[in-house]
C-alpha cells in the first residue's frame, strides 16, 4: 500500500513530495520491542531551499478508520529513554527526526535536476494501532501547513 | 682579509704545545657551529621558517645538533686517552671504552628520541548546518584544497547528516545542562580518536562568538555576521585552520594553559580569545604565528607543520586563480579579497 502527498509551489511544480509504503500483513504484525508501530516516509525535496524540520513541533498523525487519530513520536529520545538507548549509534542516527532537508542538488546553481531524498521514521504506541491506517496527515511547522498522506484517488475516480 | 686571519691563527695555535690536545675538541665545536648555522639556514631555505637565532637555538633542531656535538665531544676524549702499557690494564680500558661508547651513544638516542616531534593527525570535519545560501559543495571543495596543498595531515568529510536527537537520552540531557550544548555534541562525535570540528549555523553560548573547544573538538559557529563583508567560506578555511593547529595541539597535551583564556588585551594572536565580535577581521587579515606559538609548533610537530600553518594562515592559498576561478565559475562563489 502507498499513500502520498504533495506540496506544490506557485507554478504548480512539486516543491516537496511525501510517500508511505507498506504491506496491510506486516504492518499489523510487527512492532518495536512490542510497543510501537513504525512508519517510514520517503520526503523528497525537490525546491531550491532546505525544508527545515522540527522533532518538536512537526506533527505526522496517523487516521485509522473511523476517523481515531494517533499521534506520532517523531522524539522518541525524549518520549521513551529507556527505548530509544536501547538502540545502537548507526541505528540512532538512521532513525532520528532530521532538522533539516538539503535543497535539490544543483538547485543553489540554478539547475535542481534530482531531488533531495531522505527518509524519515515515526513511532507510534502499538496498542493504538490497532489496524492498518487510512492515511496521514503531516503538519510542518516550517511551511505552516498540513499535508494529507492518503492513497491517490482510483482511476477514472470524478469528483462530485 | 678573513683567510690571513685565520692562516695567522692557526699558525700561532700550531706552535703552542697544548694544541695537539686541544686542537680536535675545537675542529668538533667550530664543526657543530658550522652545523648550527647550516641548520638554520635549511630549515629557513626548505620550510620558510625564519626564526630569530635565540628561538632557534632553543629548538628541537638546535638540541639536537648540541646532543650530537657534545656527544662527539666525549667520544673524542674516551678515544684520545692514552691507553695503558700493561696487557691485562689495556684489555681492561678496551671494555671501558666500549662501555662509554655504548652510554654516549644510548644517551644521544634516548636524547633524540625524547626531542622527536608528534605526528599531526587527521581532522574530522562534520557539516551541520550552514546558514541559508551557503553551499556545502563549496565548502567541501575549500577543505579538499586544504589536503592537496599540504601533506601534514589530511581533512576527511563526515557527511552523516548531524542529528541532536541521535544522542541517547543520557547523553542529550547531559549536553542540555552544558554551557555548550554543541561542543558537548561534538565532543561524543569525537569519541576517544577521531579529533572533530563541528561546524554550525547556530549560535554558541555565552558570549562565544566564532568558535569554542574542548579535549578533541571543536566547534566553529558561523552565527555572529561580523566577519563580513568577508565571506562565510574564507571565515570558516581560517577558523578550521585555527582550530586543527589547536586540536593537534591539545591532542599531545600541548596547547599553552593560557589558549582561548578570555583577555581584553590582544596582539592578534590565533590562539587569543578576545569577547569583541570585532576582533576577528583583524586577526584574519593580519592572520599570524606570534613567536612563542612559532616555537611551540616547530618544536613539536617540526618545521614542516609550521611553514604549513604559516603559509595556510594567510589564505593566500584560497586567492590563488586557479582555486577563486573554480568557487566562481563551478559553485558561483564570489570572493571577498
Amino acid at each position: 500500500m502507498t499513500l502520498s502527498g504533495r506540496v506544490r509551489g506557485p507554478e504548480g511544480r512539486d516543491l516537496y513530495s511525501f510517500e508511505i509504503s507498506y504491506y496491510r500483513e506486516e504492518f499489523r504484525i510487527f512492532s518495536v520491542r512490542d510497543k510501537y508501530k513504525v512508519v517510514r516516509v520517503r520526503v523528497s525535496n525537490f525546491s531550491t531551499t532546505p525544508l527545515r524540520l522540527s522533532a518538536e513541533r512537526d506533527r505526522l498523525e496517523l487516521v485509522l478508520p473511523d476517523n481515531v487519530v494517533v499521534k506520532s513520536l517523531l522524539d522518541l529520545q525524549s518520549a521513551d529513554g529507556p527505548t530509544w538507548d536501547a538502540f545502537d549509534a548507526s541505528l540512532r542516527q538512521a532513525l532520528a527526526y532530521p532538522a533539516t532537508i538539503k535543497a535539490a542538488p544543483g538547485a543553489d546553481g540554478g539547475r535542481a535536476g534530482s531531488p533531495e531524498v531522505v527518509y524519515l521514521f515515526a513511532f507510534y504506541p502499538s496498542d493504538k494501532v490497532v489496524t492498518v491506517p487510512l492515511r496521514f496527515n503531516y503538519w510542518i511547522d516550517s511551511l505552516q501547513q498540513a499535508l494529507p498522506i492518503e492513497a491517490p484517488a482510483p482511476r477514472g475516480a470524478r469528483a462530485h | 682579509m678573513l683567510g690571513k686571519v685565520w692562516d695567522w691563527l692557526y699558525g700561532y695555535l700550531k706552535g703552542r704545545p697544548w694544541w695537539g690536545r686541544v686542537e680536535p675538541y675545537v675542529m668538533v665545536l667550530l664543526g657543530g657551529g658550522a652545523a648550527q648555522v647550516f641548520a638554520a639556514e635549511y630549515v629557513a631555505e626548505q620550510y620558510g621558517v625564519r626564526q630569530p637565532l635565540r628561538q632557534f637555538l632553543l629548538s628541537y633542531f638546535s638540541l639536537r645538533i648540541t646532543l650530537v656535538i657534545a656527544g662527539v665531544l666525549l667520544l673524542v676524549a674516551l678515544l684520545t686517552r692514552e691507553r695503558p702499557a700493561d696487557a691485562t690494564d689495556r684489555r681492561r680500558s678496551s671494555w671501558y671504552r666500549l662501555a662509554g661508547i655504548t652510554a654516549i651513544v644510548f644517551v644521544v638516542a634516548t636524547g633524540f628520541l625524547l626531542s622527536s616531534t608528534h605526528r599531526a593527525h587527521q581532522i574530522t570535519v562534520r557539516i551541520g548546518s550552514l546558514p541559508d545560501g551557503t553551499r556545502a559543495d563549496a565548502l567541501t571543495y575549500i577543505i579538499y584544497e586544504l589536503n592537496r596543498i599540504q601533506r601534514d595531515w589530511y581533512f576527511q568529510i563526515d557527511f552523516t547528516e548531524f542529528k541532536p536527537s541521535a544522542l541517547t537520552s543520557v547523553e542529550r540531557k547531559r549536553c542540555d545542562g552544558d554551557p555548550q550544548p554543541l561542543l558537548c555534541h561534538a565532543l561524543i562525535m569525537a569519541g576517544d580518536d577521531k579529533p572533530t570540528v563541528l561546524i554550525t549555523a547556530d549560535a554558541l553560548q555565552n558570549r562565544v562568538f566564532f568558535a569554542t573547544h574542548q579535549g578533541r573538538a571543536s566547534v566553529i559557529s558561523t552565527a555572529e555576521p561580523s566577519y563580513q563583508p568577508l565571506t562565510v567560506y574564507e571565515f570558516l578555511a581560517y577558523n578550521l585552520i585555527v582550530q586543527t593547529i589547536v586540536l593537534h595541539l591539545d591532542e599531545n597535551g600541548d596547547l599553552p594553559p593560557q589558549a582561548y583564556e578570555k583577555t581584553d588585551v590582544s596582539r592578534g594572536g590565533v590562539f587569543q580569545y578576545v569577547p569583541d565580535r570585532d576582533s576577528l577581521k583583524p586577526t584574519m587579515l593580519a592572520a599570524r604565528l606570534s613567536p612563542n606559538e612559532e616555537m611551540l609548533l616547530f618544536n613539536r610537530f617540526g618545521p614542516g607543520y609550521l611553514g604549513t600553518c604559516e603559509k595556510l594562515l594567510t589564505l593566500d592559498w584560497l586567492y590563488t586563480p586557479a582555486v577563486r576561478s573554480n568557487l566562481q565559475k563551478v559553485f558561483n562563489v564570489p570572493l571577498t579579497r
